[in-house]
Parts: structure tokens; C-alpha cells; sequence
């Protein structure tokens, strides 16, 4: 029955998209598919920010023993959808201080950052935006946009409270990046491509091939590492000082109001998006499945289009366990200090992931080489 | 190198209890009441909306006269045809007056529970009633007669 519906998607396919394509010029057609694709990820960025948004108030709750909100829709689901109507309808404020132009341009950049990272994001079996071959080395480069846009922003306000959190935000964001860079590197080593998808073809086949499991216990640690700086590079607790509300205020967004806090808001939870969706896709198999087969295959027969689709649901299902631990992180955890920041960071971060880069190094040259010269009587 | 080693380990299983103590939280029993679907259960003494049962009342004005702060006001006529009502010791009594006016001015009511304690028919009585809030002072004295009960 699911061989007639796909070969019935297929006759329609292949009838319809010659009606549509005829006499129109390659390069429009480009054009059109950059915007579709440019909504499809807009708009599922901005619903799972919303979302997020959403499911953080209910963990939020859960874990004080409240209930959190649950009037707006079943179970509070369009709680966001209110949110979003209210911060659009509220009066957009720049202060008289502010540097205008950089004001308004700041959120824009962050979001930039964020959404950029979406692009080399592989969701599925050959389901992404472009297909890079440096994917890992572009995340990364785009993804300190949001610094910038940060800093930007804090400048712009013309308020100490900003200005101090986008100065707390540089210092932590470039401290941060330096064990996710190694932790990269790393990654880069063991599968020998920066290419996203070829990443998690590298990890094909049990749940024991991803390279979280790959040299037990170091890529369990680098994985660790990685983590906790992402949770760093996303401001989130218990590293949040560039908007800790007891001291700053709300930091460098302390001065902005109505739509524009609220990409400043979405940015934040589409970098929760983005980052965990790297370390799915780096240690935890991407969108493979974490049984030895696809579930959706095993029943209906071996078609590429389920394949995709399970892959996408196994991917987001990562994603979503990453962005919860995430979200009980922050719940059970203080803020730190500014020193102690800084010492996790150049003190435990720093030397552990370098230790374990040169470990697994080591260990897979090892590996290499014995397996070489394996023939030679060795 | 061992405390430093220590140190680590230390941390991340102190940020694993933490995160035990939160996970038993998340799954424990919520303390919210969602208060205007389900209300809170007042205990027996509770002393909320006083509330008279004209029918019984003598009109012997004890709980007017007991009022500290004077909320209550009663009015009563001859009855045409006397009633029976009990009282609190038991015994039967004839009832000799008809309730025309019975105001309580809730604006006013300490709700010391004065007057449901020694009203001889037990006509008068704290309720278990707590939302009393009203747009206007007039609609705060609440009318027990006979004609426009509430």
C-alpha cells in the first residue's frame, strides 16, 4: 500500500514539475529554492525558539513543584504564540543614548549567527541546506556572529548595565570557544572530515560505533567538555553572567524592548537549537537510528524516503533530550562567579580537552598503524 | 595533581546529585491548586459567609445585639400562622415571628463567629464561603429575607 502512495507521489512528481519548470531560467528557480529554504529554516527556528521557550517555563515548573503555564492552548502549547503577539505589540523604545544605528542592527547580527549555523546542519540522510566540506570549520566561524552581535548590542545601549554584560559576554565567549575548537578538532581527527555528513557516515552501524563510544573514555570526556562549553557559548546557567538579572539587569539586553528582544530571545534558543544539534551530530550519530536498523524500514520495506524520515525524528529526538538536559541544568545550578568562569574554563576545560585530543590521537594512530603493518608479521 | 584531579571529580558529582535532587522534583506531585477549577477543602471550624436560615430564625435579635461591629440587621413581624422550630438543647418551641428583613453588611463583619454561637434555633451559621469580593459596597450586604433571598 506504501509502495502505490509513493509511486503515485512519484507520476505526480515527475508530471508536475516539468509544467512548472518549463520556460522559466535555471537561475530563478535557484532563487525561489533559496527562499523556500530560507522560510523552511526561519520559521522552524522561530518554532522552536517558541516552543522552548515554552517547555523551559514548564521544566522550570516542574522542577519547583509548580505546574507552570498551561492555560494558553492543551497543556499551555500557544503559550508563545501570546507571548509573541504581546512583545510585538509593545512600543519599540531606543533610548536617547543609544547608537542607533548599531541598536537596530545588533539583534540582526546575532541572529545572523544563529541561523547561519542552520545551514550546514545535516537533518537527515542527504537532508541539508548546502552540503560543505568544511561544514564543522563554518559552524564555527559563523557561530561568533553572536558575539558580535552581543558586544553590539551592549555598546549600542549606552548603559553600563549593557555594556558590562557585553564585556563579560566577550571575554566568556572567546574563552569558550577555545575547548569547543579543540573538542572539534578532535572530532575531526577520529572521523578525518570536516564534512558534516561524511561525520555521521563515519558512525554508521550500532549504537557502540558513535564517537561518543568510539575510545572510551576520552570521547566521553571530550563530549563532556563540549557540552559544558556550549552551555557557555549559549549564555545559558550556570553561565549566564552577560545577563545575570540580579546584577545587570538583563545585561546587554537591558534596554530593548518589543520585537526586538524578542530575536535577541530567539536567537538564544535557536543557538540551543544549533549547538545541540552539533554535538548530536559529533558524538551522538546525528541522525542515525540507535538501533542497529530504521524502525520504519524494518516494517514497510527498505525505501530511502522512511529512512529520511526516521532519520529527521531520531535526530530531533537527540536534539530535544540535549536542549532538556540543558534546561535541568539550568534549573538545578547557580550562577558562577566571573573568576571561577574563567577558571573552569583555561584551568579544567582547556587542559582536559587537550589531554584527551592527544590521547585519542595517539590511540588512533595507534590503531592506524598497527592495522597497516598488521601483514608484516606485527 | 591528585586535588586538582579531586577537585574535578568532586564538581561534576556534586552537579549530578543537584541534578537527582531536581530530576525527583520534576516528577513529584505539583503543589499548585488551579483555584477556580478546584478549590481548597475549608476545614470544619472555617469561618467564612455568615448565612441565616429565615425559616428557623425567632427574630429574638441575640445576634444583633452580640455584633461587635454592628453588621447584621433584623426585622420581624407576627407570624400569621405560628411554625415549630428546634432548638439548641433539643426542644421543640413555638415560632411566634416571621423574618421580613435580614441584612448582613459584609463591608462591616469581623466574622468572629459571635453571633452563630448563640443564635437558640442555630437559624444563624458561618458557612465555608470565602469569595466575597463585590464590584460595589451595596452589593456587599447580603439579604436573607424571605422575599428576595440570595
Amino acid at each position: 500500500m506504501l509502495k502505490e502512495y509513493i509511486d503515485a507521489i512519484k507520476s505526480f512528481v515527475d508530471t508536475t514539475i516539468p509544467f512548472l519548470v518549463i520556460d522559466a531560467p535555471v537561475e530563478l528557480w535557484y532563487i525561489v529554492w533559496i527562499f523556500i529554504f530560507g522560510g523552511v529554516v526561519l520559521g522552524g527556528a522561530m518554532l522552536f525558539a517558541g516552543l522552548a521557550s515554552f517547555a523551559e517555563r514548564r521544566v522550570a515548573g516542574f522542577v519547583q513543584s509548580r505546574l507552570g503555564p498551561n492555560r494558553v492552548g492543551p497543556e499551555g502549547l500557544f503559550q508563545f504564540v501570546a507571548d509573541g503577539i504581546k512583545l510585538v505589540m509593545k512600543e519599540d523604545l531606543i533610548p536617547s543614548a543609544a547608537d542607533k544605528l548599531l541598536f537596530r542592527a545588533a539583534p540582526y547580527v546575532l541572529f545572523i549567527g544563529t541561523l547561519g549555523i542552520f545551514a550546514a546542519l545535516p537533518f537527515s540522510k542527504s537532508v541539508s541546506i548546502t552540503n560543505l566540506n568544511l561544514g564543522l570549520l563554518y559552524i564555527f566561524a559563523i557561530s561568533s556572529f553572536v558575539a558580535v552581535g552581543i558586544i553590539m548590542a551592549g555598546w549600542a545601549s549606552g548603559n553600563k548595565w549593557s555594556l558590562l554584560g557585553a564585556m563579560r559576554s566577550a571575554s566568556q565567549l572567546i574563552s569558550y570557544e577555545i575547548p569547543i575548537a579543540i573538542c572539534f578538532l578532535t572530532i575531526v581527527m577520529i572521523a578525518g572530515t570536516m564534512n558534516m555528513h561524511q561525520i555521521i557516515g563515519q558512525q554508521t552501524g550500532s549504537i557502540f560505533s558513535w564517537f561518543i563510544f568510539r575510545y572510551p573514555p576520552f570521547t566521553v570526556i571530550t563530549f563532556i567538555v563540549y557540552f559544558i562549553a556550549a552551555l557557555a557559548e549559549t549564555n545559558r546557567t550556570p553561565f549566564d553572567l552577560p545577563e545575570a538579572e540580579s546584577e545587570l539587569v538583563g545585561g546587554y539586553h537591558t534596554e530593548y524592548s518589543g520585537m526586538r528582544f524578542a530575536f535577541f530571545f530567539m536567537g538564544e534558543y535557536a543557538n540551543m537549537f544549533a549547538v545541540c544539534a552539533i554535538a548530536t551530530i559529533l558524538f551522538l550519530g546525528g541522525w542515525l537510528s540507535p538501533l542497529p536498523f530504521f524502525i520504519l524500514n524494518a516494517l514497510f520495506g527498505d525505501y530511502q524516503l522512511l529512512t529520511i524520515i526516521e532519520g529527521f525524528g531520531w535526530f530531533i529526538a537527540k536534539i530535544l533530550f540535549l536542549v532538556f538536559v540543558m534546561m535541568w541544568l539550568r534549573w538545578t545550578l547557580p550562577r558562577y562567579r566571573v573568576d571561577q568562569l574563567m577558571a573552569v574554563c583555561w584551568k579544567v576545560l582547556l587542559p582536559i580537552s587537550l589531554a584527551t585530543m592527544l590521547i585519542i590521537g595517539i590511540w588512533s594512530g595507534m590503531g592506524e598503524w598497527t592495522s597497516r603493518y598488521r601483514g608484516y608479521g606485527l | 595533581m591528585i586535588t586538582y584531579f579531586k577537585a574535578i571529580v568532586v564538581g561534576l558529582w556534586s552537579v549530578l546529585a543537584g541534578m537527582g535532587i531536581t530530576i525527583r522534583y520534576f516528577f513529584s506531585k505539583k503543589v499548585t491548586m488551579e483555584y477556580p477549577e478546584k478549590r481548597w477543602q475549608m476545614p470544619e471550624r472555617f469561618r467564612g459567609m455568615v448565612k441565616c436560615d429565615t425559616d428557623k430564625c425567632i427574630s429574638c435579635l441575640y445576634c444583633v445585639n452580640i455584633c461587635p461591629v454592628s453588621c447584621l440587621t433584623l426585622e420581624g413581624i407576627k407570624a400569621e400562622i405560628p411554625s415549630r422550630v428546634i432548638t439548641l438543647e433539643g426542644k421543640e418551641m413555638k415560632r411566634m415571628k416571621d423574618v421580613t428583613k435580614f441584612e448582613v453588611d459584609i463591608s462591616k463583619c469581623i466574622f468572629c463567629g459571635l453571633c452563630a454561637e448563640g443564635c437558640p434555633t442555630c437559624a444563624i451559621g458561618m458557612s465555608d464561603e470565602y469569595e466575597l469580593s463585590a464590584l460595589s459596597r451595596k452589593e456587599l450586604v447580603y439579604q436573607y429575607a424571605r422575599s428576595g433571598q440570595r
